[in-house]
């Protein structure tokens, strides 16, 4: 296995634990792609993050 | 598919140990060229420098220098110059990388008289640099993490260390590297250690102005509430004291009572033979204990024959049946294509369809349907080998037994003399009540530390930190409430939940919810992903080492070591050389299958601890497991791993001195061989070499 399958599972698993948080559409989607970011190997800075807690939290 | 490939291309080393100067720049090889796929082999004398290669691999790869004690291990050998090298000059070593497409250069230089350790990198396009600066991406995979490049920098010293209690979580960081995972795992927090969200959250929470009433109560409470942690936490902390105290004195104690013991036992055959008894006994106890309590796991022991045949019967008509083909994503997709009407009768529309469609996947897991069938072949399989009464029986017999045996060892004991008898009661009694102090402090310790859920819900230590206050989350924000709360996680999700009540008042309210959010599911999603990725990888390690002869037990992996369990379900502390090492290849080729980038593995002295027998075992579990592998061997282990390198294309090397005498290892008088050492690629003297030390007439005798 490599990553490709266990990022894959890991998109999969975040997506149903955000649905059973009531997460919304956009919510997860903000999610999914921080974890797109990382696994294209982003150093993700603060401020980058912060613009995730943002977004993530605007939906709220 | 892997996103990157790392390979080993070449190495050098200059005034180390027995190595002055390799690749010599005039005899034999002019460059040590690895294989970038398969394995090339090393034949490398004992004592040359084989270990000390491991070692400077290891800091070369990550960057770690070596203990200043330690730089002197490295000098080229004094007394020596008829090699050509210089005693007085610094150790050098380097070795030449291929990351992807980018190939560099990480060089290290031992100063052993100044005790210091540098570093030089080569990149293409940027030069030769002083200091370890590799690619980012091999950066971040072996960056001072010594125990995992250990992993891949394999010997035989890794395997034990692996087998103790190290108290490091090696495996689990083994995992999330090279899984990829540990870039998103240093997001939250893990193992007691905050994590990047966290610490931002605490950023957050500066942003906040003293503001109005509400920001007052709640910076009060937050104050008191990182108080009461503290509290918590020096509690905890004097607890743990007491408990590695009682620890001490438990093991003081029985000490001296064993000492009772011997002295008695020299003497006195009847009590040896009573104590014996008694030990013996109270094994066969716990050992029946635990098979009692496995085979009651079984449903059909516990159900009788009867009930468990028609369970099986029911199961067996489900394999027959077959369930639906898929259980799976596929199945939704199915009732799309192939129907015209939902399931609910409604014709179909498209965005229905869409419906379905994008969310087929999320119902059931694609891999719910092995795990089922797997379920009711086991089902179908078992049956029940005894009955509820058989095993009370055999379990009150040992019992009977065992009472049997401590009453006579008691009455022998009568024999000691008075006064030993007093020291040994008053023992025996310091060491109960030392016991029961111990099982008391241990769990007052486990309220305030585990973070276990199970045991925090059974415990009811969350009592105190829920509310049915909506606003504030369903968290307690109350002084006297929360300063009830004695488990360390439960108050420090008080303590979280202030600080983001506390931001929520200002502006950053968006930025703090999102971050907590994010944590919550990142956790959540991390850890059940590495328990599954632990599982699978524990079945292939498992399948791995099975392959090793004397590896007969079952290896589970927890975070910080690998657990061997016997057939009797008993953890086995200890285990011989060669099942420690086949353990450890076994889990090294689980998480090379599990990687993300294709990695290398170097192994010195792989067949050390192993038989001439276990060779081929090994090429099995090891050789065909990693792209690019590396052998440092001796020609002992040349010998046992001929029908590998005579078979297959492997590159071999052997490193010889100018006039050594390639049958023998020696000079042509018999010394110790002179000259230079060089780098001899010829597959003849590879085959040759060392053969009349001894090995091959050896093997000879053994076929006789």
């Amino acid at each position: 296995m490599s990553k490709q399958n266990v990022y894959d599972r890991l998109k999969k698993i975040i997506e149903n634990v955000a649905k059973k948080e009531k997460l919304t559409q956009a919510q997860v989607s903000t999610i999914i792609s921080l974890v797109e970011s990382i696994r294209e190997g982003d150093a993700l800075s603060d401020e980058k993050l912060m613009r995730y807690f943002d977004q993530i939290g605007g939906d709220l | 598919m892997v996103t990157h490939n790392l390979r080993i291309i070449g190495m050098k080393w200059k005034n180390m140990r027995n190595f002055e100067q390799v690749p010599h720049p005039k005899i034999g090889e002019k460059k040590l060229n690895f294989a970038k796929e398969g394995w090339t082999l090393l034949q490398i004398q004992n004592n040359y420098g084989k270990t000390s290669t491991m070692h400077l691999l290891r800091s070369v790869f990550t960057g770690v220098r070596f203990p200043r004690d330690e730089l002197k291990k490295y000098r080229y050998r004094k007394g020596r110059n008829d090699w050509g090298g210089d005693p007085e000059a610094r150790a050098e070593f380097s070795v030449m990388l291929s990351l992807d497409d980018e190939n560099f250069e990480i060089s290290t230089s031992l100063d052993w008289k100044n005790l210091s350790q540098t570093f030089q990198t080569y990149r293409e396009g940027l030069g030769k640099r002083p200091g370890w600066n590799p690619p980012e991406f091999f950066r971040s995979i072996f960056e001072g993490k010594v125990d995992f490049a250990e992993l891949l920098i394999l010997d035989g010293e890794k395997a034990r260390k692996m087998n103790r209690n190290t108290g490091e979580n090696t495996i689990g960081r083994a995992i999330r590297q090279v899984t990829g995972l540990s870039s998103i795992c240093d997001l939250i927090d893990e193992n007691g250690e905050e994590g990047k969200i966290s610490e931002l959250i605490k950023e957050l929470e500066q942003t906040v102005g003293s503001g109005g009433k509400k920001t007052q109560t709640l910076e009060e409470s937050l104050r008191l509430c990182v108080e009461h942690r503290e509290w918590a936490e020096s509690e905890r902390d004097k607890l743990g004291e007491e408990l590695e105290q009682l620890n001490d004195d438990i093991n003081e104690i029985r000490e001296k009572l064993n000492e009772f013991d011997d002295k008695y036992a020299t003497d006195d055959e009847e009590f040896k033979l009573a104590v014996d008894n008694k030990l013996k006994a109270k094994e066969e106890l716990d050992s029946e204990v635990k098979t009692v309590l496995k085979k009651l796991f079984n449903p059909g022991n516990a159900l009788g024959d009867n009930i468990w045949e028609d369970v099986i019967e029911f199961y067996t008509s489900q394999i027959r049946g077959k369930l639906p083909g898929e259980a799976t994503g596929d199945w939704f997709r199915e009732i799309v294509e192939d129907f015209e009407a939902c399931i609910c009768g409604n014709p179909w529309n498209e965005k229905m369809k869409k419906n379905v469609l994008d969310h087929s996947e999320s119902y059931v897991d694609s891999r719910i349907m092995p795990r089922i069938k797997r379920m009711q072949k086991k089902v179908v399989e078992s049956s029940s080998t005894t009955t509820v009464g058989e095993l009370k029986a055999g379990l009150d017999a040992l019992r009977r037994g065992y009472m049997r045996a401590s009453k006579k060892e008691r009455e022998v004991r009568k024999n000691f003399s008075s006064e030993d008898r007093d020291k040994y009661k008053s023992l025996s009694n310091s060491q109960g009540k030392k016991e029961e102090r111990k099982k008391k402090i241990s769990r007052e310790f486990d309220y305030f530390d585990s973070e276990n859920r199970d045991f925090i819900m059974y415990h009811d230590l969350d009592r105190y930190t829920v509310t049915r206050n909506m606003e504030h989350n369903y968290i307690t924000i109350k002084p006297d409430r929360f300063e009830k709360i004695i488990n360390i996680s439960e108050i420090k999700k008080v303590e979280q939940n202030l600080r983001l009540l506390k931001i929520n008042t200002g502006t950053s309210a968006k930025k703090a919810n999102g971050a907590i959010l994010l944590k919550r599911i990142l956790e959540e999603s991390i850890k059940r992903v590495l328990q599954e990725i632990q599982k699978e990888m524990e079945v292939e390690m498992n399948n791995f080492a099975k392959k090793m002869p004397g590896v007969d037990f079952k290896i589970e992996i927890s975070e910080s070591r690998l657990i061997f369990i016997n057939e009797s379900g008993d953890i086995q502390t200890d285990a011989n050389e060669s099942a420690e090492l086949g353990a450890i290849y076994g889990l090294v080729s689980a998480l090379n299958q599990h990687s993300d980038v294709s990695l290398p593995i170097v192994v010195d002295t792989p067949l050390a601890g192993f038989g001439k027998s276990m060779s081929k075992s090994w090429v099995d579990v090891i050789g065909d497991g990693f792209q690019q592998g590396i052998g440092l061997v001796n020609s002992g282990e040349k010998d046992h791993l001929r029908f590998w390198w005579t078979q297959e294309d492997l590159m071999l090397y052997t490193f010889l001195r100018e006039d050594e005498v390639v049958r023998t290892e020696r000079g042509p008088d018999g010394g110790d061989p002179s000259g230079p050492m060089f780098i001899d690629s010829s597959v003849e003297n590879f085959d040759l070499y060392g053969i009349d030390v001894g090995y091959e007439k050896k093997s000879a005798k053994e076929e006789l």
